[in-house]
C-alpha cells in the first residue's frame, strides 16, 4: 500500500475535464451513499433520501441528473417513466407520473452546499456545462464533489 | 478524463495511484459482500454503497 501520503496532498483539478474536480480528504475511503438511501418508504434520489443518508453519516451522496422537457435539471435515475422518456416530460409531469417528489438539481445543491459532498452522475449528453456552472456556484467549501458522465 | 473499469484489482489500484488518479469503487454492499477490505484500503478514494451503516462500521 502506498496511500498514506495522499492524505496531505492539496486539492487540485484535473487538466482534461473541467467537469471533474478532485479533493484529497480524510477519512478515506469516503463512504458515498448510492442515490441517497432507499427503502422503508424513502424513494431514492429524493431530498428525503439524501437527508437520511447524511443522518446515517455518509461522507458523500451519489445522485443522477437528467434534463426534463421544460429545461429543468432533475435528479432522477431511469431513462423512462412508464413509456415516456424523461426528456419528453416536464418536471411537473415527471412528478405526477412517477409519484415521487423528484427534486430539481438546484434544490439538492442548495441543501447539500456546505453540508455534504456530492458525486453527480450525468445520465446523458448535452448539459455538462450547465451542471458544471451550478456546481461551481453551489459547491463552496467545505463541500466537495465529483461530477462525471455515465 | 474519467476511466472506468468493471473490476478492481491490486494492479489497477496501484496504476491509479501512480497516475495520481482518484479511484472511486462501486460496491453496493461493501460491508457484507466479502469486500470489506476496500473500506480499509487508502488507495481507494471512495466507495459507493447501498449499505452506509455497514460501510461506516467496516471502515
Amino acid at each position: 500500500m502506498n496511500g498514506l501520503d495522499h492524505l496531505s496532498r492539496p486539492a487540485r483539478s484535473s487538466d482534461g475535464d473541467r467537469a471533474v474536480r478532485f479533493s484529497f480528504v480524510s477519512p478515506r475511503p469516503l463512504v458515498i451513499a448510492h442515490r441517497g438511501t432507499h427503502g422503508a418508504g424513502v424513494a431514492e434520489n429524493t431530498l428525503a433520501a439524501f437527508r437520511q443518508a447524511a443522518a446515517l453519516g455518509a461522507d458523500m451522496i451519489e445522485l443522477d441528473v437528467r434534463l426534463a422537457a421544460d429545461g429543468e435539471l432533475v435528479v432522477f435515475h431511469d431513462e423512462k417513466v412508464g413509456p415516456d422518456a424523461v426528456g419528453s416530460l416536464t418536471l411537473a409531469a415527471l412528478r405526477e407520473r412517477s409519484e415521487t417528489d423528484i427534486p430539481r438539481l438546484t434544490e439538492v445543491l442548495d441543501w447539500a452546499s456546505g453540508r455534504i459532498g456530492l458525486d453527480v452522475e450525468l445520465k446523458e449528453d448535452g448539459y455538462v456545462d450547465r451542471v458544471a456552472e451550478l456546481l461551481a456556484v453551489f459547491a463552496a467549501e467545505p463541500a466537495r464533489w465529483w461530477s462525471r458522465r455515465s | 478524463m474519467v476511466v472506468e473499469a468493471k473490476l478492481i484489482s491490486d494492479a489497477l489500484l496501484n496504476e491509479a495511484v501512480d497516475a495520481e488518479l482518484e479511484c472511486v469503487v462501486w460496491d453496493f454492499m461493501a460491508a457484507t459482500a466479502g469486500h470489506p477490505e476496500l473500506l480499509r484500503d487508502l488507495r481507494v478514494a471512495g466507495v459507493i454503497t447501498d449499505d452506509v451503516p455497514g460501510a461506516l462500521a467496516a471502515r
